[in-house]
């Protein structure tokens, strides 16, 4: 991986007041709160994300992460808060036709893929650009091979998602979404399915991703991922967030016990 | 031996042959009629809105709760007596499509619930809409899913269908019954009504079969990985392994 370490960036220092959206903002989650029937998953969770921003987030399986990520293109619901993205609200009562459009805009990596196993790989990237943009076949084919290139595996574009190791099949999914053109990538935990020795193919094309300004977040717990790439660390636990931070400092003097806790465990073997 | 059966056959075959064209005829409507009725029993019964769903499960209830024959005996000896006189033909496909309309309803149920959330989330994120997501991710592979019980129900219709011999449409059933009583070679007569429905079912499973092997996605089912890379390498046709 050749990533130059950013600054720590000014909008790291979590949110304060609970104005309006800037023009430097991509996302903005305020006063977050969210219920699986008497579980609370979240808990007041405020978070502002700057275009161009990196992020991770980890935390102890449980703590909420993939939850708050998918509240973000609203696969999940959440019962109180706002979450903007790109200065438009993201509401339990928006029309699908608004919820549509704002996840067109926003690509998902999957701990699982969740490629489309009856569609070749070139159709698992053109689906939504047919469907979704109504570009012709022929333009989307090459939006396709474009980002099937530029993840590095243009040679399987004509086989099945069946025929493809853990490694390609993520770098597909990655392909996948890119090919939106989107504002925001959201990774939940996408090497966390993968065998070892296929781990670093994924978090390469992700690390080139970062270096081309794209907004991430992403929750993984591949810490060397996130002291290299990300501007800021987030760690959750209980639906909150515990500690935020600069990598740097996030992992050489973390604040809380919790924290504490928690990377002893991930960082001992 | 064989040429008095070869006697037989162009004795009988023929009268028995316009039975057999009923009995096609007879499938053919009723499984379209099922298709679309099971599709859209199956789309009430897996709605929301609670009214709609419950009123699809006890239509399915009441039908595979009670026997297709008394189904049969309902729609075409019941019904006059409300005033509902249906030619046999009409009753018999109706009979047949509504019994199997409920089946099918819950065969597509099974199969749209046999593809895991992540997929229809894969789609969500894309930005493709809810009908976009049914159409393009979730019932392309609930059809491959449901593929093959799809194939027995079809098998299963076109011996069923011999029940609607009782309420008199002159299919293959009703034609063998007929000519047997007729001439008494029930033996012989019923041998041959065999044939034509080995015959018929013999066919409609090809067809599946062929069916199968079109919808065959490399990777998706065990065995048709290693045909694709066969097929690649040039050592197989494209027929089914």
């Amino acid at each position: 991986m050749n990533v130059n370490r950013r600054m720590k960036h000014p909008g790291s220092k979590g949110v304060d007041s609970v104005s309006a959206p800037t023009e430097r903002e991509m996302i903005r989650i305020v006063g977050l709160s969210k219920w699986f029937g008497r579980f609370q998953v979240l808990n007041d969770i405020n978070l502002v994300v700057n275009r161009g921003e990196r992020i991770v987030i980890c935390g102890p399986s449980g703590s909420g992460k993939s939850t708050l990520i998918r509240c973000i293109n609203r696969l999940e619901e959440h019962e109180r808060g706002q979450i903007f993205v790109d200065g438009t609200e993201v509401k339990s009562s928006s029309k699908d036709r608004e919820i549509d459009a704002i996840r067109s805009e926003i690509g998902m990596v999957f701990q699982h893929f969740n490629l489309f196993p009856h569609l070749s790989i070139k159709e698992n990237c053109t689906l939504a650009l047919t469907v979704v943009r109504g570009m012709s076949k022929a333009e989307a084919d090459a939006v396709a091979m474009r980002y099937l290139e530029r993840v590095r595996i243009p040679e399987q574009a004509d086989k099945y998602p069946g025929q493809l190791s853990g490694g390609q099949k993520q770098r597909v999914a990655i392909a996948r979404a890119l090919c939106m053109n989107p504002k925001i990538m959201l990774f939940d935990e996408p090497t966390s399915a993968l065998d070892p020795e296929m781990i670093k193919e994924v978090l390469d094309v992700m690390a080139e991703l970062a270096e081309s300004g794209m907004t991430m977040i992403v929750v993984s717990h591949e810490m060397g991922f996130a002291r290299m790439v990300a501007d800021r660390v987030i760690f959750m636990d209980g639906g909150e967030i515990i500690e935020q931070n600069d990598p740097e400092t996030f992992f050489n003097k973390p604040q809380s016990d919790r924290t504490k806790l928690f990377l002893s465990q991930i960082l001992k073997h | 031996m064989l040429s008095s059966l070869i006697d037989d056959l162009i004795t009988f075959a023929p009268p028995l042959a316009q039975g057999a064209v009923l009995t096609i005829a007879l499938c053919l409507v009723s499984s379209v009629l099922a298709v679309a009725i099971g599709l859209f029993v199956c789309i009430c019964r897996m709605s929301r809105n609670r009214v709609t769903s419950k009123i699809a499960s006890i239509y399915i209830d009441l039908i595979r709760g009670t026997p297709l024959l008394l189904q049969l005996f309902y729609i075409y000896y019941a019904l006059p007596d409300i005033g509902i006189v249906l030619p046999a033909f009409i009753a018999g496909v109706m009979g047949l499509s509504l019994n199997f309309g409920a089946y099918l309803a819950e065969l597509f149920r099974s199969g749209i619930q046999s593809i895991e959330g992540g997929q229809s989330d894969a789609g969500s994120a894309l930005g493709l809409s809810k009908w976009q997501r049914m159409r393009y991710i979730v019932l392309p592979q609930a059809l491959r899913n449901i593929y093959p019980a799809l194939g027995n129900y079809a098998l299963v219709l076109i011996k069923e269908s011999s029940l609607v011999a009782v309420i008199s449409v002159l299919e293959l059933m009703r034609a063998g019954e007929l000519l047997a009583s007729a001439t008494f070679e029930a033996m012989k007569v019923y041998t041959i009504v065999a044939l034509f429905y080995l015959a018929i079912s013999y066919v409609v499973a090809k067809m599946f079969a062929m069916g199968e092997t079109a919808l065959a996605v490399p990777g998706m089912w065990g065995t048709a990985v290693s045909r694709d890379d066969d097929r690649q390498r040039g050592q197989i046709g494209a027929g089914p392994a």
